[in-house]
């Protein structure tokens, strides 16, 4: 009800309550360490199967079937293919995952408590020029309705509730994950600087009058300027301009390797630029940099896609060879739940699995593999206790540590409209840079004690207790989390790939350089237009 | 030689055993009296015994700088230890209702008491080392020393606290404690130099406890009535919140999470003006819902209307609407509403039942907490109305309780701005509750409004609300706000500004 403008606090209970803090003080929780070891529990992409495809080691085919368009990969961009099937009413094609489940990066998984990502788990506010996304969005009813000016109004719920982000900076939580608290006069003048040039950045447009920087990035110019930013890395780019600041290196650091695997040393420059001004924030009068996000993370977009796919679907199938023929291709599928080979005779494939899935499949090579890295990624979701309370600003979304190795973490119950969890639920993004395959070695042999070790050393930065909190934990392990568009990738092997029209189309993010929802969307969608193209003519 | 030495020992040993007694009397009164006064007696007899024993150690330690006047200065400190231990309850009592920190001064008396007896033992030895040989002397010291202990401890529990009290207790040893100071002033005259000036001492003091002895029930008494300024009937820690309920004089008062809910005193103002303006304006009463609201006193006044035929209630913590549906007391304030056939209590969420609900209600009463952090704040979203209003029939009324205009003018304007932009009309009103100051409301509805309409319905009596509702909707220039924005759950500004402007 209400709190009275009375202090309601007696002296008595001022003193009770008072003392009593006091006295917690001086037992501080880490003194009773839990006894409860977490329960601990490992997944990880379908290694074994995926392995057998690098040896082939498959029986040989014992039927055959026919298929107008087959999709090999059941991602957002395969997804997102059979969408555009379906609305340009094509229904005979069939989609096929690895996984028991479709989705690929943007799987979730759920306990006792909550359903949360494996993998992606937000979409950024879409660009107002992106009509196929925005007319996605409102099929799916995140996107409720258009004000008089025409903005998109997105359902409440929908949107991070806030508060959205807080960023754990010189042993206090902040509000916001752009660095403030206790920074000189010099680091803020040089961040605010920066994010002016970006301001500039994303409003900036080429000769051909396109963005320099615009998502899906086939939208953006095709200005010189992108071939010199492609060259170098964001670290040599941000000497040359003159920034410096730790804090801020730290910061662009942190938003690169959230969005590419890899931080500001191995990403490009244009890649860097593109994290920051390829969004313009226009779809609402406010300029909201709002993102959307729902518990299950981008499984929720995944679901809302699926509808279009359903009945059209065969999961646990790997495509494990493509052969172009006269009146099309033939592709061979390993059922692993009946454990026999199909040959699919398609006039169509799809191809919407990553790239280091997709370059086996062919008996020639379809890009120098050299230039694709893969980061690993660890996603840890943490059962807790209690949520260990911090200095500063409260508990929010996204809760990002300035200059930790991992990306912070993610409040799982945050976007759940109840007054009251019996407890809490996080889970902690972890990108490992560096040499993608030697990483990947290390990311493949760690043992659960090791990764709840990892974790904890991390979270411990912002939360000294945490360990004595943890009831379960899991980690979800990616061998190749997702692309990492290192220098000379946009215009090297982003620009290598030629389709087989008019037979074989690929769409995956993969290809673009940059692992994000938007890309893989449009991917699907670009395919799916072509084909049809090439089908009329 | 002989006899005078044994006597002198003898004397010192009884003084040994009495002090001994004393001192464990001291800590064991301090101790009891912590846990009275702040309770968690396992943790406040641990620490006293703790600070006790480590200010004795320091004693210890100071004893070796007393070289000169052994004998004088040792019956001085048993003079002080009767002073300070013997007047240590009645000064803790008394000064728990005026000193802001109270365990400065309880661990102050403790230090001095626990330290002037650790200087005892070490001076006692060595008064009697030319007396008696080592061994003998560390035996015989320490054997009285523990016997007193143990014959302190046993009393204190079974005869001093039943019979005497802890004021009473405390006075009686520091008494006894100074008459063992006047006694050895008196036999050991030869030996102390100024033994009369020594006498008086233990005699002024002495006279100054047994004034304060007689006298400790009035002082228990008065300070007794200081320290029940608010009496706690009943305090319980649910999943969800602290529960609280005091008593004074004539007022009861329920704390949820130590913020007031309501006093008995002035409730009455607050619910009839929650209840009455929606349920006599709104054209049908049918089915009420009432979210939050889990003490009951708004069914209270709801069933009030024999029109209504079904109330459900909608309240998160099933032991806040148990306590009340059950204390004695609370039945008392709320009148057994949650006895009443037509009361139907739901322990849910109110957002998530909301969302899962599909019948529809004639009024709602929305009685949440105020908007102080960011989980409560979602009940007051653009969002939350929105679902409200799902479960609502098209000429329903709702009431909310929108924090105070003149605290927090923001806040309150915020709310009522949200209300509007979900519902066709919103009217914001405000009253004065005594124990909250002013404090605002808002009737929102689909329908066509104005504060002027003629009611349905009225009841009577009502000791606050006479139904003329135009009145409360007037909003002097100090209690209003402007350039407010709406709460939503992406913006949640409302948090903000109610904690910027109770924290002011």
């Amino acid at each position: 009800m209400k709190n009275g403008i009375n202090k309601p606090l007696s002296r008595r209970h001022f003193l009770q309550y008072g003392s009593l803090s006091c006295l917690n003080m001086l037992f501080p929780a880490c003194l009773k360490k839990t006894t409860v070891v977490p329960h601990l529990s490992i997944s990880g992409a379908n290694h074994q199967i995926g392995h057998r495809l690098r040896n082939l080691q498959f029986p040989a085919p014992t039927q055959e079937k026919t298929i107008p368009i087959l999709i090999i990969g059941g991602g957002i961009s395969g997804l997102s293919a059979c969408r555009r099937l379906r609305q340009k009413g094509v229904d005979d094609f069939l989609l096929l995952d690895i996984e028991a489940e479709m989705g690929g990066n943007s799987r979730a998984a759920s306990n006792a408590y909550t359903a949360y990502p494996l993998g992606a788990h937000y979409l950024p506010l879409p660009n107002r020029n992106d009509t196929e996304l925005l007319r996605f969005l409102e099929e799916s009813e995140i996107i409720v309705g258009y004000d008089t000016q025409n903005y998109p109004i997105f359902d409440e719920a929908q949107l991070t509730i806030a508060p959205a982000e807080r960023l754990f900076i010189n042993n206090k939580w902040q509000e916001g994950v752009i660095p403030d608290y206790g920074l000189s006069e010099e680091s803020q003048h040089n961040i605010a600087q920066f994010l002016a040039y970006m301001e500039v950045f994303k409003e900036q447009k080429g000769a051909d009058g396109k963005f320099l920087f615009d998502i899906p990035i086939k939208n953006s110019s095709n200005d010189p300027l992108l071939r010199q930013l492609d060259a170098m890395t964001m670290q040599q780019w941000l000497k040359e301009n003159g920034f410096v600041a730790n804090e801020l290196l730290q910061y662009v650091d942190y938003c690169c390797r959230d969005d590419y695997g890899m931080g500001i040393a191995y990403v490009s420059a244009w890649a860097g630029i593109h994290y920051f001004a390829a969004r313009k924030g226009d779809s609402t009068p406010q300029k909201d940099d709002n993102v959307l996000t729902w518990q299950q993370g981008n499984a929720y977009l995944v679901e809302k896609l699926q509808y279009y796919a359903k009945g059209k679907t065969q999961l646990e199938s790997i495509a494990f060879r493509v052969t172009k023929t006269e009146k099309g291709a033939k592709v061979w599928v390993y059922e692993a739940k009946n454990d026999r080979t199909t040959v699919y005779t398609a006039q169509k494939v799809i191809v919407a699995c990553p790239q280091y899935v997709a370059q086996r499949l062919f008996d020639v090579p379809l890009a120098d593999a050299n230039l694709f890295h893969h980061a690993p990624w660890l996603v840890a979701t943490l059962t807790l206790r209690q949520m260990p309370r911090g200095v500063g600003f409260p508990l929010s979304w996204d809760n990002v540590i300035l200059g930790g190795k991992g990306l912070g973490y993610v409040n799982d119950l945050h976007q759940s409209l109840q007054q009251h969890h019996p407890k809490a639920v996080i889970t902690y993004y972890h990108a490992f840079e560096g040499q993608a395959a030697q990483e990947r070695q290390k990311v493949y042999q760690n043992t659960p004690e090791k990764w709840l070790q990892m974790v904890v050393d991390e979270l411990q930065k912002a939360h000294y207790n945490i360990e004595s909190l943890i009831e379960t934990a899991h980690f979800h392990v990616w061998g190749h989390g997702m692309i990492c568009p290192v220098p000379n990738f946009l215009y090297g092997a982003g620009q290598q790939l030629h389709t087989w029209q008019p037979t074989i189309y690929f769409a995956h993010s993969d290809w673009s350089g940059i692992s994000i929802f938007e890309e893989a969307f449009h991917a699907g969608i670009r395919a799916v237009d072509q084909l049809l193209d090439d089908e009329k003519s | 030689m002989d006899k005078p030495n044994a006597s002198y020992g003898y004397w010192l040993l009884i003084a040994i055993f009495v002090i001994a007694t004393c001192g464990l009397v001291y800590e064991l009164v301090a101790g009891a009296l912590a846990s009275y006064l702040l309770g968690d007696s396992v943790r406040q007899f641990s620490f006293i015994i703790g600070v006790y024993l480590f200010s004795m150690g320091i004693g210890a330690y100071l004893a070796k700088f007393i070289h000169h006047k052994l004998l004088e200065k040792f019956i001085l400190i048993e003079i002080w230890i009767g002073v300070i231990g013997g007047l240590s309850a009645t000064l803790l009592f008394v000064l728990f209702n005026y000193v802001l920190y109270f365990e400065p001064l309880l661990y102050t008396i403790v230090f001095s008491i626990g330290c002037l007896v650790g200087l005892e033992i070490p001076l006692l030895m060595q008064l009697m080392q030319d007396e008696l040989q080592f061994k003998d002397l560390v035996s015989n010291v320490f054997a009285v020393d523990y016997i007193g202990a143990l014959v302190a401890s046993v009393l204190f529990p079974l005869v001093l606290v039943p019979y005497l009290g802890l004021m009473r207790t405390s006075l009686f040893f520091g008494m006894l404690n100074i008459a063992i100071a006047w006694v050895l002033a008196v036999a050991l005259r030869q030996r102390v130099s100024m033994a009369i000036r020594l006498q008086v001492k233990a005699i002024l003091v002495f006279l100054l406890l047994l004034t304060t002895f007689i006298f400790a029930n009035d002082i228990l008494a008065w300070s007794e009535k200081n320290l029940y300024d608010e009496t706690i009937l009943l305090s319980k820690t649910t999943p969800y919140q602290r529960i609280v309920l005091t008593h004074q004089k004539n007022n009861c008062k329920l704390y949820l999470n130590n913020n007031l809910q309501f006093a008995s005193a002035d409730e009455y103002r607050y619910h009839e003006a929650l209840v009455h303006p929606v349920l006599s304006l709104a054209e049908c009463v049918d089915q009420v819902l009432v979210l939050g609201g889990g003490d009951g006193l708004a069914l209270r006044e709801i069933l009030k209307y024999p029109d209504v035929q079904q109330i459900t209630l909608v309240d998160l913590d099933r032991e806040m609407t148990e306590i009340c549906s059950n204390n004695h007391l609370l039945t008392q304030f709320n009148q057994n509403a949650f006895q009443n056939p037509k009361v139907k209590v739901i322990n849910q969420d109110a957002f998530v039942w909301l969302q899962h609900n599909d019948s529809q209600f004639d009024v709602a009463i929305v009685d949440f907490p105020d908007p102080s952090n960011y989980s409560v704040g979602k009940l007051y979203t653009q969002r939350f109305y929105q679902s409200l209003q799902k479960v609502l029939s098209p000429q329903a009324m709702v009431s909310v309780q929108t924090t105070s205009p003149f605290v927090a003018p923001k806040s309150f304007w915020c709310i009522q701005k949200t209300l509007a932009s979900v519902f066709a009309e919103a009217q914001a009103y405000h009253i004065y509750v005594p124990s909250f100051g002013e404090w605002g409301f808002s009737l929102a509805t689909q329908q066509d409004f104005s504060p002027s309409n003629v009611p349905f319905r009225t009841v009577s009596p009502l000791r606050f609300y006479d139904f003329r509702f135009n009145k409360l909707c007037d909003f002097p220039s100090d209690m209003r706000a402007k350039d407010i924005a709406i709460n939503r759950l992406d913006n949640q500004i409302l948090v903000r500004y109610f904690d910027e402007e109770w924290n002011k």
